[in-house]
């Protein structure tokens, strides 16, 4: 697992509500996984503020699994 | 003249409401999702042929009945409002003054914030009483944005409810209350169409009022208790405005604060924009024991301001 997906992993554990699963497989949606916008909302904020990267309105269309989630945060931190 | 303390707050809101779970199929809303993210379940909605000065003049009518106040002692009226009544021409305290037929020398305004106006408002009745030698003043809030939202859009009708709240400040010999001892503000001016009037309606792009309530607030919080000389184990309730559960649980999350802190209400009415806080501060300065609070609004402008109420003996 790499260390953006590790810490995706972590995030989602920590604010998302209890009994939120595991993220086991990353093509799976997050909405898949039980999650609302509002925890969406939240897992892009920590990841903007961990990575210091912005990610706009417009790219939350693509942003739909943790693993799409991963290979954004690489590709515009190596931007 | 002493400093201004508050005295005393009387609050209302009105019968109607709309149940959110009503709502649930035609929007797509798990259960979960109005219980333990809105938090709300339900938004309280103004009668059609009430005004703003109409939910103010409610409240004082409380605040008349449980203090005792003589009207021809108020020295100032002030109306934390974006939607004033009519057309906004004149102002809602105008029009309050003349319902509840105050002296004319009373002074009258209004001051145009949403989230963060209660915070403000206290800042400058209590300022204004000061410099003009006013003994009791009122400040009110009444922001009902039944009157502005899309009843088909679901990111502004599921939220939001009407209400009001009045304040009673005295700067006479009575020093018992609540002393306003250290504010701080900020604003992001840069991000206000984040939540605005588009058309006539409520906009509010919900992502961007997040981020800014989660990563504005909590930093003004802990630079304030610096400034006091205070950690939050000295503040017995931080009042954070009503914005929805998700918000204030994102709060006391990044704030490391016990959930018995910070408490919510917002589940039978809503967010009641700048009355929010007033709600809570109704119910805490009512527990004999509590000596320290902390008020935090938040949102439009995009605006935030907080402060500390200190229990005068």
């Amino acid at each position: 697992m790499s260390n953006t997906m590790q810490f995706i992993s972590e995030i989602v554990h920590e604010i998302c509500p209890p009994g939120t699963p595991e993220l086991d497989d990353p093509d799976k949606t997050f909405i898949d996984y039980g999650m609302d916008s509002l925890d969406i909302s939240g897992i892009l904020l920590a990841c903007e503020e961990r990575f210091d990267v912005k990610i706009p309105d417009e790219d939350m269309d693509e942003l739909t699994t943790p693993g799409r989630l991963a290979a954004y945060l690489d590709r515009v931190r190596k931007a | 003249m002493n400093d201004p303390i508050l005295h005393a707050i009387a609050t209302y809101v009105p019968e109607g409401g709309e149940n959110n779970g009503d709502k649930a199929d035609r929007f797509n809303l798990a259960p979960d999702f109005i219980e333990n993210k809105l938090g709300i379940g339900r938004v309280s909605r103004k009668a059609a042929d009430e005004d703003t000065a109409d939910l103010c003049e409610q409240a004082f009518l409380k605040l008349e009945a449980s203090t005792g106040l003589d009207r021809a002692d108020v020295d100032c009226i002030v109306v934390v409002t974006q939607n004033p009544d009519g057309e906004g021409l004149p102002h809602s305290s105008a029009v309050l003054h003349g319902r509840l037929g105050l002296p004319e020398a009373c002074a009258s305004f209004d001051i145009s914030l949403g989230c963060s106006g209660y915070v403000y408002g206290l800042s400058i009745v209590s300022s204004f009483m000061h410099a003009n030698g006013c003994a009791c003043g009122l400040l009110f809030t009444a922001d009902p944005y039944s009157k502005i939202i899309d009843p088909d859009d679901r990111d502004t009708v599921l939220l939001f409810g009407d209400g009001a709240s009045v304040s009673l400040l005295k700067a006479g010999a009575d020093r018992s209350g609540w002393r306003p001892t250290r504010f701080k503000y900020m604003t992001r001016g840069a991000d206000r169409a984040a939540l605005c009037v588009v058309n006539g309606h409520l906009s509010m792009k919900g992502r961007q009022v997040f981020n800014f309530s989660a990563t504005a607030v909590p930093p003004l919080v802990n630079a304030l208790l610096k400034e006091a000389g205070l950690g939050t184990e000295d503040i017995d309730q931080f009042l954070f405005h009503q914005g929805s559960k998700y918000i204030v649980d994102a709060l006391r999350q990044r704030l490391k604060l016990p959930a018995e802190k910070v408490p919510l209400k917002l589940y039978e009415q809503g967010n009641t924009v700048s009355t929010s806080i007033p709600l809570m501060l109704e119910m805490a300065i009512a527990n004999p024991d509590a000596r320290r609070l902390l008020l935090s609004g938040f949102g439009v402008g995009l605006s935030a301001a907080v402060c500390l109420l200190e229990r005068q003996s």
